[in-house]
């Protein structure tokens, strides 16, 4: 059954309404904005880490293709220095991960911080500068603080490595090495 | 005996409604969204509590890092506060309330006003949580996720507006069918996804891939293909759920849930099932075929849809007919304007020319230089969409007179196109054809910069007594796209570039998109033209072509130069080519020992075209292009070769 029309017309309501549509139409607007490479700086003001306004291009134009690896070594008390050491962060393919996958997060934030770090490298070559930023920090505080070091450890060193995964034809590149950084 | 109606059995009936069930339509789909987004998120929840560790001070995620990228109007309420909600281990708070919450939603018999307040605590933790990890480690279930609550929480809000709820359904359904649709059109832009070798490339990975996919698609290039295009067709064609017919929108919809299956299995993306799935009773509920309007839908006319007939039909009216003229007539008009922007450009164009136009062999040619003076003539030899101009600096800073010549090749600033393929015998001919014209003496010192490297080795190949020295400035190398994996793969974004750009030219958008801020390093009276030039869609049409030439020809000829023990050969490097590619430095070595009398030089910030183009850097070749000619000079004098010496020079 139809309903009886209003008799007066509800100020608040289509306030509101009209408010809901600006704010939509506002949304959907800037993640049309937000999917070309160069984007207007306020779309980070608004959303600085993307969690409302996200870019939806999923591995395209450029996939990534190389898996990285985090790596770091010692100088110990007599100068001398350990040997490579990879601390292993991506998991295998399986089936559980259909389902359950917690390791993704921290797979992921790899590339994401060596993206960051990268881009950062391109444009610049001060490394006291590329020391500050978060991507460098970040891992220089998981090596420092959460690798284990053998005894006698004054200062650690971490590498950035990519590969090829399954692919073993492919030698693995050097993507960036820090500087030595004492111990704590 | 009546049968009774098909039916499904009331206790799963029940079962659904309990689950699932609405207080209306709009509810219906809510409950659902609610639902089965929660589950992606509650497991996600859970994921994190299981990786707790990640998120202590030490981890990846630690806070005493991650708190430097918290926004400015977090850091306000004071870093203790902070430190508080987010320091370890108070921030697995926020972790358990988003699992509690999920399971909230998940579990049915909850109220709207419950369910309304249990999304909106998805919406802040999640917030906090995308916050807390400085952005990283996020994908694109987190993000649908996000706007599914929003929307989930907002719709609770207009609970008595049926307009606004309904608004929030359709801006629901915008932002997934935009999320597919973007995905297929960023795909569609990229070479790699168009022949297919994307698919290798992101199952070959450990991350994103799995070793038994990646073998089928490796040794099977059409398996790949025929999966890269299955996602960019599947993905481009999925707001047409929102229109189709109902056998057709349900098949987009399988197709869809199907695809993430599969992206589930083989890249582990498991969350994002239920992000995506659980928004299609909402696209659903908008498409024309699948939602509630479709029964009260006014239905076509039967008149209005038969196809070829009816359009014939409808071009014999008296209207169609008239219809069909005037859209002819507007096709003919926009050809003429076509025709007639093209030509104003062209005059344009001419108007600018900075040098001379010579003819030869019928055809204008565009140079730059002087042919009076002393010793061995200067030859350069220009870039992929390079006029002569870009040696502006570099011509400016030789000795005065010297005999040098610029010049612009056939469809490349202002010299006229030509028919015939630019081929290694053809380039020579007609370079040597410019050099009688213009009465430029030998020997001569060819100059190249990138791929008229590869053109002065094809020319000295065929006149070696013509030629007396060479200059490679950051020049290609005619193996580098075979022996550079890093080259190798730059190339098909390199065609795709020059095909862009000619297709920003052709629509007049180049000049405002910056890529010809460049030429404006070139000396004041050359830059405004060069400019000009480089907006011009032909240049980069010559420059697609002339890299295809480059790849079948001009590279396996150039390779075939043999190395002289006299003639001096000097070799510039831009440090950022080196920097981009460490094989470059290797490759730009052997360039060098086409001479035994060779000089090297790497300027360390310069760029591939800045090394030319930018006045600071082009002292440098003009040092080399000096170099080669004093020893041609000298060997000329003495009547015979120089003694064999290497030199480096520079960083």
């Amino acid at each position: 059954m139809d309903q009886p029309l209003p008799s007066t017309v509800d100020l608040p309501r289509t306030a509101a309404r009209y408010g809901l549509y600006a704010l939509l139409v506002t949304w959907a607007g800037l993640t049309v904005a937000k999917q070309f490479r160069k984007t207007p700086k306020v779309l980070t003001r608004i959303d600085p880490i993307n969690t409302a306004i996200p870019v939806t291009t999923f591995f395209a134009p450029n996939p990534g293709k190389t898996d990285i690896h985090l790596l770091k070594r010692e100088k110990l008390a007599d100068g001398a220095l350990t040997e490579w050491s990879e601390y292993p962060l991506i998991e295998r393919r399986s089936l559980r991960h259909m389902l359950w996958h917690p390791s993704r997060r921290v797979e992921k934030l790899l590339p994401d911080a060596v993206s960051e770090l990268t881009q950062v490298a391109l444009e610049e070559q001060r490394i006291e500068y590329l020391q500050l930023t978060i991507p460098y920090l970040s891992l220089l505080n998981f090596v420092t603080n959460a690798c284990e070091h053998p005894d006698g450890t004054r200062e650690v060193q971490f590498l950035i490595v990519t590969s090829a995964g399954f692919e073993e034809n492919e030698e693995p590149r050097t993507l960036f090495a820090s500087d030595f950084h004492p111990i704590a | 005996m009546e049968r009774p109606p098909l039916s499904p059995a009331p206790f799963a009936r029940d079962l659904a409604h309990r689950l699932w069930g609405g207080q209306d339509d709009i509810d219906g789909v809510l409950r659902k969204l609610e639902m089965f987004t929660s589950v992606g998120a509650t497991i996600g929840a859970f994921e994190q509590l299981a990786a707790s560790r990640t998120l202590s001070d030490d981890g990846l995620f630690g806070w005493p890092v991650m708190r430097l990228r918290s926004p400015q109007w977090w850091r306000s309420i004071g870093d203790e506060r902070l430190a508080g909600i987010f320091g370890y281990p108070q921030v697995m708070g926020l972790v358990q309330t988003r699992a509690l919450a999920g399971l909230g939603l998940i579990l049915p018999g909850g109220s709207r006003a419950q369910r309304g307040v249990l999304s909106a605590s998805m919406c802040a933790t999640a917030h906090g949580l995308h916050t807390r990890m400085g952005g990283y480690g996020l994908d694109g279930s987190d993000h649908l996720s996000f706007i599914n609550y929003f929307v989930a929480a907002a719709e609770k809000a207009f609970g008595n507006d049926r307009r606004a709820r309904e608004a929030l359904v359709k801006f629901l359904a915008a932002q997934v069918c935009g999320a597919y649709f973007s995905a297929g059109v960023a795909k569609l832009a990229s070479p790699v996804w168009r022949n297919g070798t994307a698919i290798p490339e992101i199952f070959r990975t450990t991350m994103f891939g799995d070793s038994g996919f990646y073998r089928v698609v490796n040794e099977h290039p059409l398996i790949a293909k025929a999966v890269a295009w299955g996602t960019i067709a599947g993905e481009l064609a999925f707001p047409l759920v929102l229109v189709a017919p109902r056998p057709v929108a349900r098949g987009i919809l399988a197709s869809g849930f199907a695809f993430h299956i599969g992206n589930a299995r083989f890249m582990g993306l498991n969350r994002f099932i239920w992000s995506y799935c659980s928004t299609y009773p909402a696209l659903a509920h908008v498409s024309r075929s699948l939602g509630p309007r479709t029964e009260s839908a006014p239905r076509v006319p039967a008149s209005a849809g038969r196809g070829a007939a009816g359009l014939a039909h409808a071009m014999t009216s008296k209207r169609g007919a008239a219809l069909a003229a005037a859209g002819a007539g507007a096709a003919a008009l926009a050809g003429v304007a076509v025709h007639r922007v093209a030509r104003a450009r062209q005059d344009r164009l001419m108007r600018s020319l900075p040098g001379s136009l010579v003819r030869v062999g019928a055809r204008d040619v565009h140079v730059m230089g002087e042919n009076r003076g002393e010793g061995p003539a200067v030859v350069f030899e220009n870039g992929l969409a390079a006029p002569a101009t870009q040696w502006g600096w570099v011509m400016r800073g030789l000795r005065p007179g010297t005999p040098c010549l610029a010049y612009d090749r056939p469809g490349v600033g202002w010299s006229e196109a030509a028919r015939r393929r630019p081929d290694p015998d053809e380039a020579a001919t007609r370079l040597l054809g410019l050099l009688r014209e213009v009465g430029l003496k030998p020997p001569y010192i060819l100059v190249g910069h990138s791929v008229g490297g590869l053109l002065i080795r094809c020319f000295a190949r065929r006149h070696p007594e013509l030629v007396g020295g060479m200059v490679f400035v950051d020049s290609s190398h005619p193996e580098q796209f075979r022996r550079s994996p890093k080259q190798r793969e730059a190339l098909p974004w390199i065609r795709q570039r020059l095909a862009t750009t000619q297709a920003q030219a052709a629509a007049g958008l180049l000049k405002y998109s910056g890529r010809t801020d460049q030429m404006n390093a070139l000396p004041d009276d050359l830059a405004a033209a060069t400019r000009d030039c480089v907006s011009h869609p032909r240049i980069w049409g010559t420059a697609r072509r002339e890299l295809a030439e480059s790849q079948r020809t001009w590279s396996a000829d150039a390779s075939l130069l043999p190395s002289s023990a006299s003639k001096p050969v000097a070799v510039v490097t831009a440090g950022e080519t080196v920097r981009s590619d460490p094989l470059h430095t290797g490759l730009q070595q052997e360039l060098a020992l086409l001479s035994e009398v060779s000089r090297r030089d790497v300027v360390s910030d310069a760029g591939h075209e800045s090394l030319v183009l930018a006045e600071k850097y082009a002292p440098r070749v003009v040092e080399a292009v000096e170099w080669v000619r004093a020893r041609v000079s000298a060997a000329a004098g003495e009547g015979g070769a120089d003694a064999p010496s290497t030199a480096a020079a520079g960083e």
